[in-house]
């Protein structure tokens, strides 16, 4: 009898500790001994240089790149989920952070639910290994610009160079081939009024852009293997 | 500017309705976005990769915090 008190006290005492904590800094010690994982939610329209109205539900690049320094270089941070429902925006703030996630050194995984439409496409390729919702949808459809715009061939060549760092991002960074990506981008008869495609789930696998469809559970299981194979490595 | 996205730019821009304007703080080192208030400020979100800080009951989203416990960044 005396021999069990002895085993469950010091339990008890930690069980109240963790209900404490709750209690008191609303935080719970989530912790796993698997390894923490660190999630980056990228949602709503990117904004780039301009702030965009408020009616905009915005991700912002100046948030989001010191989270990623942050990750990348703190001993307590073993891995990366960024879960993705994007409309799209700006192209430069985009792939400023589709190019700062895919030079991490730490595993990354990304998940798509609902929507990783138009410039949300490089973001969402740029982990190291990508997940994509039964029900998520793509748009993949070529780049736009605002403002006034010179009536002249150069313009047509300074479009499709623009087009080209997005093109080339994605084609390094997943298994599509450029023939076929700029196939699905060009496509007319598939939107209503735009050029371009949009796939679903199993579609973006099939096709090569994403790794492998699934939900929360399938990609912290992945990131916990790349974490597990990681410290093997080091 | 260029603007990769599936909403029309004239919806990105139009805007006739006046929003609050937000501001950014550091609650316990969280940064959140915030309404300013004269005493309290109402909280929007959270901007955090770190999960835990989600749990935090203290600045979930729409609870009025005292300006005393905020730091404001701008």
């Amino acid at each position: 009898m005396k021999k069990e008190n002895m085993n469950t006290v010091p339990n008890t005492n930690k069980a109240e500790e963790n209900i404490e904590m709750i209690k008191e800094m609303g935080t719970a010690n989530g912790k796993s001994s698997r390894g923490n994982i660190h999630c980056l939610t990228i949602i709503g329209q990117i904004e780039g240089h301009m702030i965009l109205p408020p009616q905009n539900k915005t991700t912002k690049y100046e948030h989001v790149l010191p989270q990623l320094v942050a990750i990348e270089q703190n001993d307590e941070i073993d891995a990366l989920l960024v879960i993705l429902n994007t409309v799209g925006g700006d192209v430069e703030a985009g792939l400023a952070i589709s190019e700062m996630i895919s030079g991490m050194k730490k595993p990354t995984v990304s998940l798509i639910l609902g929507g990783g439409h138009s410039i949300g496409v490089p973001l969402a390729v740029s982990a190291q290994h990508s997940f994509i919702a039964t029900t998520a949808t793509m748009t993949i459809h070529p780049i736009r610009m605002n403002g006034p715009v010179i009536g002249v061939p150069q313009t047509f060549e300074y479009f499709n160079r623009m087009q080209d760092r997005v093109v080339e991002f994605v084609v390094n960074n997943s298994r599509i081939s450029r023939e076929n990506f700029i196939k699905i981008m060009l496509e007319t008869g598939k939107l209503a009024n735009d050029v371009g495609s949009i796939i679903f789930g199993q579609e973006a696998v099939n096709v090569g852009l994403i790794d492998s469809v699934g939900g929360v559970t399938d990609a912290i299981e992945t990131l916990y293997k790349m974490i597990e194979k990681r410290k093997k490595g080091d | 500017m260029l603007i990769h996205s599936i909403v029309p730019t004239e919806s990105i821009f139009y805007s006739d309705k006046q929003y609050d304007k937000v501001s950014y703080a550091r609650y316990n080192g969280i940064l959140v976005e915030v309404i300013k208030g004269d005493n309290t400020s109402s909280i929007v979100r959270i901007i955090s990769s770190d999960p835990r800080h989600y749990l935090n009951s203290s600045i979930q989203p729409s609870l009025n915090v005292n300006n005393r416990e905020l730091f404001f960044t701008n």
